[in-house]
């Protein structure tokens, strides 16, 4: 019977492969084997990260803010789009498909556009990543709420709860594993459309650095750059993580998904 | 299925049902869509708003039309490297995912690394497969690769992983090593979720090559909205937006009607 | 020489760190040529015994022999059959039986003759080109028992293989397998169950084993002269040495 590895063996060897990596990957450029001009050294990057702190601050707030704002609005609104959708028939019948043809639109090619209609200012940016992240949490939402147990419905008609006590008691429980599954598709997005916002407005945040860093090709500074985005990154995909955690444990559910399946991650 | 049950679902009386259910299913909403469109036009010309901020459909679809060749041409050239884009995953994607179930060794080393940059938002690093690769096509299709190879690496390692006990216990049984496990069931086996992994894939594929197209390009779908963006021609961006939608819908379309026919001829 | 000895073996699992004691010290001798049954409780361990037959269980303590050989890991000769007939859904029936052989790499054109000639044995000679969703569950435990049999083992090793199918169903597939079983008798084979039945109509020998830690306390002859029919249930020594056969269980349970 093929053995499952050891514990001790599942977290040392990423962690000393990691290792080995980032070492290779130094001594790759500092021996010139790489163009130091396409590959920045992770140290020299990490030294510039840490020393440019001053300048970069400013920016890496700018993405923060942007990204939380993004999330935070297209979160709240989606949620009760999909609450609404869930409760109003005709409207969802009618409304559905057209939402679900959106989302599969390739919403990215529209970052230009809310430029020439919103101007070159964090305005534009908002709307624009909020407009992305906003269409997965709506469906996730909603398909959350249809998700409850057809045969608890019929208990609590047959126990003659009202409309409200089943939303808030039975189906929104029910509806929190798609509906965080749906925040963490939301995340990602808000973090993706803020940053191409930067790319396309170039004029603040992380995205501007790294397309002024490469057009300079300020190696350095780029890949500076790109580790401050990744940690954002990952601390905020982290937070929902937790905000998922701490839901379901005040619910008294276990744990029911770490990292979500990454082929989830949509457009 | 029984035999029975089959073919009464064929019948032509259960085709004609069919077909009235999907019409009825189809009609409210294409019928909101043809209202949200009229309404549309006409809050267009009442509210006389400058062409910029919101042209009418009739505007666009004007701008479609007068501009087919071009936005043909562009969107075609977008197309040709999204396909190559989505094939090129795919090859990685389960070439990876296959390395992972053979070798336990390989898979704790690099499993986990993976995982991570999942969730990295790796779209920031257009810029840098433009420094790597010259602003060609190259480097919109090396971005679009490390977008996309992701959720088949995923779907793949899932498919393999969720084989069902009872298969690999057989195989064991048989004394089949691991290849040929991988290869006679496993992967069989994993289509279903390799393609759920392929239709987020071309998703990904699509917004990497326009992506690219954005930051540096001489041509393509990208590189139109871009020059049009410059020029304020609202209606012409959004014409682009409809091509490339719908070649996109073509794709995801195709690779959604793939998989359909693998899961009918190997699982009936 | 015994055909299939078992010594002293034991079975302990480890979960979580509380060791579980499946097998205690099961001792055991099959002939060649024998159809032994393994009669027990839910859960008390036959079935890790078959598969340490199958070289697919561990043996924590204790010897086991095939053919003079220690046991080390799946064997070439053996055929096996699960409770769950597990047949590939993208295959066809035929492709199904043939899965072994393909397997094993060995000239695939005998082996396709011989195919051909289990599943016209098993009357599903016109449905080798038919998928398994296509057939019933009694339909696809036949199947079952051709891949079993297609590569001609000396061993067939089965667990359970009827529990999962309906009464009436069952009963045919014990007719079925009595018949394949009396058609060629060089084959030594173990048989895993719940009913007592359909152990007193197919076996040689019944070993009755206990629940966990299991061992087995009882090993009765089952005297009825082969070729057997079907009829044979329907007799009177046949019921007694099944009441028997449950008392002596029920005393185990208690003790």
């Amino acid at each position: 019977m093929p053995k499952q590895s050891g514990r001790a063996q599942r977290i040392l060897l990423p962690l000393l492969n990691c290792g080995a990596i980032v070492l290779l990957w130094q001594l790759a450029v500092t021996e010139r084997w790489i163009n130091p001009l396409s590959l920045a050294a992770p140290f020299e990057a990490a030294k510039v990260a840490v020393s440019s702190f001053s300048i970069l601050l400013p920016h890496i707030l700018a993405t923060i803010y942007a990204t939380l704002l993004t999330f935070v609005l297209s979160s709240v609104g989606g949620m009760l789009l999909g609450t609404l959708l869930m409760h109003w028939r005709s409207f969802r019948l009618a409304v559905y498909p057209s939402l679900v043809m959106f989302q599969l639109l390739p919403k990215i090619a529209l970052a230009p556009l809310f430029v020439v209609w919103f101007g070159v200012n964090i305005f534009s940016r908002l709307s624009f990543a909020g407009f992305i992240a906003f269409f997965p949490i709506v469906l996730a939402t909603l398909a959350g709420l249809r998700a409850t147990d057809p045969l608890v419905l019929k208990l609590c008609r047959s126990m003659r709860a009202s409309p409200s006590q089943i939303f808030w008691q039975v189906r929104l429980p029910y509806a929190v594993p798609l509906i965080m599954s749906g925040l963490k598709v939301g995340m990602t997005l808000a973090i993706t459309g803020v940053i191409v916002s930067e790319f396309v407005t170039v004029q603040s945040g992380l995205g501007y650095i790294i397309v002024f860093a490469s057009s300079n090709l300020q190696i350095d500074l780029m890949f500076a750059a790109l580790g401050w985005v990744s940690l954002i990154g990952l601390l905020f995909y982290g937070a929902v993580l937790l905000l998922e955690h701490l839901i379901l444990k005040w619910l008294g559910a276990p744990m029911l998904a770490g990292l979500s399946r990454p082929g989830e991650v949509g457009s | 299925m029984s035999a029975e049950a089959f073919s009464a679902a064929i019948s032509p009386e259960a085709r004609l049902e069919g077909w009235r259910r999907f019409a009825g299913e189809a009609a409210l909403p294409a019928g909101f869509i043809l209202i949200c469109l009229v309404a549309l036009e006409i809050l267009a010309r009442v509210l006389a708003a400058p062409e910029v901020l919101f042209p009418s459909p009739s505007r666009v679809l004007t701008a479609l039309v007068l501009n087919a060749s071009v936005l043909s041409y562009h969107a075609a050239l977008t197309m040709s490297q999204v396909l190559a884009a989505l094939v090129l995953s795919l090859v990685i994607g389960v070439a990876i995912a296959m390395v992972f179930t053979l070798s336990r060794v390989i898979n704790d080393m690099f499993a986990p690394l993976f995982v991570v940059l999942q969730i990295v938002p790796k779209i920031a690093l257009a810029p840098i497969f433009v420094v790597w690769f010259g602003p060609g096509s190259l480097s919109h299709l090396g971005f679009a690769v490390c977008l996309s190879f992701f959720p088949i690496l995923a779907g793949a390692r899932a498919g393999f992983e969720e084989t069902s006990a009872e298969a690999v216990r057989l195989c064991r049984a048989l004394r089949a090593g691991r290849w040929q496990t991988l290869i006679h069931v496993k992967l069989p086996m994993a289509l279903p979720q390799l393609s759920v992994g392929a239709k987020v894939s071309t998703t990904l594929c699509i917004i990497g090559v326009v992506l690219g197209e954005f930051v540096s390009a001489k041509a393509g779908i990208g590189w139109y909205i871009v020059q049009a963006a410059a020029l304020s021609q609202t209606a012409n961006i959004l014409a682009a937006l409809v091509v490339l939608s719908a070649f996109g819908l073509l794709i995801y379309g195709a690779v959604a009607a793939g998989e359909i026919a693998v899961r009918r001829r190997m699982f009936g | 020489m015994s055909f299939i000895r078992g010594d002293g073996l034991r079975k302990v699992y480890d979960p979580e760190g509380k060791a579980v004691e499946a097998l205690h010290n099961v001792n055991f001798r099959i002939e060649k040529g024998e159809f032994v049954s393994i009669l027990g409780p839910s859960g008390c361990g036959k079935s890790t015994l078959l598969m340490m037959c199958a070289g697919l269980e561990e043996i924590s303590d204790g010897s086991l022999m095939v053919a003079e050989q220690e046991m080390t890991g799946p064997r070439e000769d053996v055929g096996i059959m699960f409770q769950d007939p597990t047949l590939l859904p993208w295959k066809t029936v035929l492709e199904n039986v043939l899965f072994p052989a393909r397997i094993a790499r060995v000239p695939i054109e005998p082996v396709r003759q011989r195919a051909k000639a289990l599943l016209r044995s098993v009357d599903l000679q016109s449905f080798e080109d038919h998928r398994p969703h296509q057939l019933s569950g009694g339909m696809r435990q036949r199947v079952s028992i051709c891949r079993a049999l297609v590569n001609d083992p000396g061993i067939l090793l089965m667990d359970e293989p009827f529990s999962a199918l309906d009464a009436i169903t069952r009963d045919q597939m014990n007719v079925l397998l009595l018949d394949l079983w009396q058609r060629q008798q060089a084959r030594t084979a173990l048989f895993i169950t719940h009913s007592i039945r359909e152990a007193v109509l197919l076996s040689d020998r019944i070993f009755v084993m206990t629940r966990r830690p299991a061992t087995i306390v009882k090993d009765v002859a089952v005297p009825f002269p082969r070729p057997r029919s079907p009829e044979l249930s329907e007799g009177v020594e046949f019921n007694r040495l099944c009441s028997h056969l449950r008392g002596m269980i029920e005393e185990s349970h208690v003790g």
